[in-house]
């Protein structure tokens, strides 16, 4: 028979989120089963700031599309990315480009982002091996502290990771580490707030290590989560605005 | 509007009470300034210049005088484009009033010279005008785009002055069929709409059939560009493409009617590894000369975040293979319309595009004709000054043996005595070439773009 100890300590240990758990939600924090977001990206470095609007569908972790809306220059430039293939779509010229995986490597329009954050190609609960390095009761800022080195096959480049977690399974930071464990960047998460009836950071920012000062913003200006979409979304038709 | 559009459009689903009408407008203004030396076409013989000495007039003068002086040249254009889209539910139309003023007319590019505003298209509808300014000054509107298009469950149509565009050869385009950019356009940012009407039909993710008819006449601006005596619709583009994907491959095949010749084509984008490759190939049967080819095949590799290569090889069975014989061939009708620029037979291009900072890149591309040999060296900068403006500065040369000056005689009025310059034959003209790219004028420029 259990004793009522035994019973809150069983729940309390119930309660207490996996490893699993918490990268799962790290990976789905701004993207559910299916998202439909607008959001502002900032781009703030020592010589410019720039900044763009984009509208952007996705459905688990192989199909995003995404159409730029500000600014006027490049509004209606799309990208749609399902399983391995890639496709850019150009308006002003009417033409439709196959885009290698292998191109796809390098920094955003000008920004701290690289492409794999916006379609978010690597899960960090499938594609790294993990280790819980620390745990709330065991660092002064109450988070899961979890390392993470890729999986050999994984497409990322980046050596190690280490992630911070609130116990309720909403990400703090993320820090970005090369293969000989120099920091090269940390993104952020701030501005929680209920959207869609879920508890989302509202802002995502990217700090590059070797730029103080510098940063990548993503702000959500909405987003709908787990929404039925329709299955024209994630094909050539849906590239053209 | 076709019935075939009306149909469509009932098809579409009924927006939804109070769906919105949304209203875009965007629009750009672009100043270019563009300076260079062109090649020196003529000179006088030894005779003439006896007797213009004779005369006591400089032979420097008197070429001038004869407009045939190869000065270096200035040009300024300035250009404008609005674009007005309104969109209710299914359905779109969009309006562009392209605008430019130059201090002197716009190359078509026809010949592969163009600053890519002020650039004409094939107009079935003639929507283009230039009004008479009295000063040097040539200005010219077009409404360049003017679509009326629906967006139905699996299929797209589109009716009005449109881009349309075919094909995946960078450089190089078999199937790029109405109105492509030639190889030195400086801005490629919009390309020339024509009047088409285009439908676009989707099965799952990746497949869809693209059927078009576009009117690709003569390329003149603000005139009635049907030719006289030739039926309007000799000089439809009838076209039909159709692609799928195969894994991380694109298929696609292409079948037309081409100006009233039958066109076939097919091509392949594909990756192997990091680099991705592409392919394409056009079979046009035309109803007088002989059967010709196109074929082009290139790669695209990022060696690094910053760098991006792109390479193409490209051959054709239409074109000359003698120097002697290029300017029959650029003077060819389909060079003329537009349909391709390529005077040569054999061709390989290469283009380097460099993120110098986040905000400035770099390029350089060399296409190059193989057989000549002669090179186009293209190098650009461009900066994104803010989030709406952007300035290039840029710089084209042809390389490879320039034309041999050709002689010119003064023939004596039989009646009179009085000499007067004798025109010079094609034969001689062709004669003076000596490369297909040694044609090409050194050229630089300077752009400033601002949207909004």
């Amino acid at each position: 028979m259990l004793t009522p100890f035994a019973l809150l300590l069983g729940s309390a240990l119930a309660a207490e989120p996996t490893i699993e758990e918490l990268l799962a939600a790290t990976d789905d924090v701004a993207r559910g089963t299916s998202s439909d977001a607008v959001m502002e990206m900032h781009v703030k470095t020592a010589n410019y700031e720039r900044t763009m609007k984009m509208h952007a569908w996705s459905s688990g972790k192989d199909k995003t599309l995404i159409r730029i809306l500000e600014p006027a220059k490049d509004a209606g430039i799309a990208t749609l990315k399902v399983d391995d293939n890639i496709w850019n779509y150009l308006p002003k010229v009417d033409r439709t480009m196959k885009v290698p995986a292998g191109m796809m490597s390098g920094n955003w329009m000008g920004s701290h982002l690289t492409n794999d954050d916006l379609v978010k190609e690597s899960r960090l609960s499938e594609d790294f091996t993990y280790t819980l390095t620390s745990r709330p009761k065991e660092n002064p800022e109450g988070l899961y502290v979890i390392t993470l080195v890729p999986k050999p096959e994984a497409p990322v480049v980046w050596g190690s990771i280490v992630a911070k977690i609130r116990p309720d399974k909403l990400p703090v930071s993320i820090a970005y580490n090369d293969e000989k464990g120099k920091a090269v960047r940390t993104m952020t998460f701030a501005d929680f707030k209920s959207m869609d009836g879920r508890m989302v950071p509202g802002t995502m920012t990217i700090l590059p290590a070797d730029k103080p000062g510098e940063f990548t913003s993503m702000t959500y200006v909405s987003i709908d989560f787990d929404v039925k979409l329709p299955d024209s979304t994630f094909t050539l038709q849906a590239l053209k605005p | 509007m076709t019935p075939l559009l009306l149909v469509s459009f009932a098809l579409a689903e009924e927006p939804a009470a109070g769906a919105p009408v949304e209203l875009t407008v965007h629009g750009n203004l672009k100043t270019f300034v563009l300076g260079g030396k062109p090649h020196q076409w003529f000179e006088f013989s030894d005779g003439a210049e006896t007797l213009l000495g004779s005369l006591g007039v400089d032979p420097d003068e008197a070429l001038d005088a004869y407009g045939l002086a190869a000065d270096p040249f200035a040009e300024g254009v300035a250009s404008g484009r609005l674009q007005v889209g309104v969109s209710y539910g299914a359905f779109r139309l969009d309006l562009h009033w392209a605008g430019s003023a130059a201090s002197s007319a716009p190359s078509t590019g026809a010949a592969g010279f163009g600053t890519g505003v002020g650039l004409t298209a094939p107009e079935l509808v003639p929507l283009s005008w230039s009004p008479d300014t009295g000063s040097g000054v040539t200005l010219r509107h077009r409404i360049d785009r003017l679509v009326l298009s629906a967006k139905l469950p699996h299929l797209d149509v589109a009716l009005g002055r449109q881009a349309v565009s075919f094909g995946v050869g960078r450089f190089f385009t078999p199937l790029d069929l109405v109105s492509p950019f030639g190889p030195a356009t400086i801005d490629t940012e919009w390309k020339p709409g024509v009047d088409a009407l285009r439908l676009d039909a989707y099965a799952g993710m990746a497949t869809k059939v693209t059927a078009a008819a576009a009117w690709a006449g003569k390329p003149v601006f603000g005139d009635d560009a049907r030719d006289e005596g030739r039926p309007v619709l000799d000089d439809l583009v009838l076209a039909a493409f159709a692609q799928t994907t195969v894994g991380v491959t694109d298929l696609g095949v292409f079948a037309g009617d081409v100006r009233s010749e039958a066109v076939f084509g097919l091509n392949a984008v594909s990756a192997l590894g990091p680099v991705g490759v592409h392919a394409e190939a056009s079979l046009t049967l035309p109803n007088v000369d002989d059967p010709f080819v196109r074929a082009v095949a290139g790669a695209d590799w990022r060696p690094g975040d910053q760098t991006t290569l792109t390479g193409e090889v490209y051959a054709q069975s239409f074109g000359a293979t003698k120097p002697e014989d290029y300017l029959d061939a650029l003077d060819s009708p389909r060079v003329k319309r537009g349909e391709l620029w390529e005077a040569g037979q054999l061709y390989a291009a290469v283009a380097v595009a460099q993120e110098i900072t986040p905000l400035v890149s770099g390029n350089v591309a060399v296409i190059s004709n193989v057989r000549d040999p002669s090179a186009l060296l293209s190098v650009a900068i461009a900066w994104n000054v803010a989030d709406n403006a952007d300035v290039a500065l840029g710089a084209y040369a042809g390389l490879g043996a320039a034309p041999d000056p050709i002689a010119l005689d003064f023939a004596l009025d039989p009646n009179t005595g009085a000499p007067s310059l004798a025109a010079p034959t094609d034969a001689a003209l062709s004669d003076a070439v000596n490369s297909e790219f040694g044609l090409y004028p050194a050229m630089g420029f300077v752009q400033a773009k601002a949207y909004f």
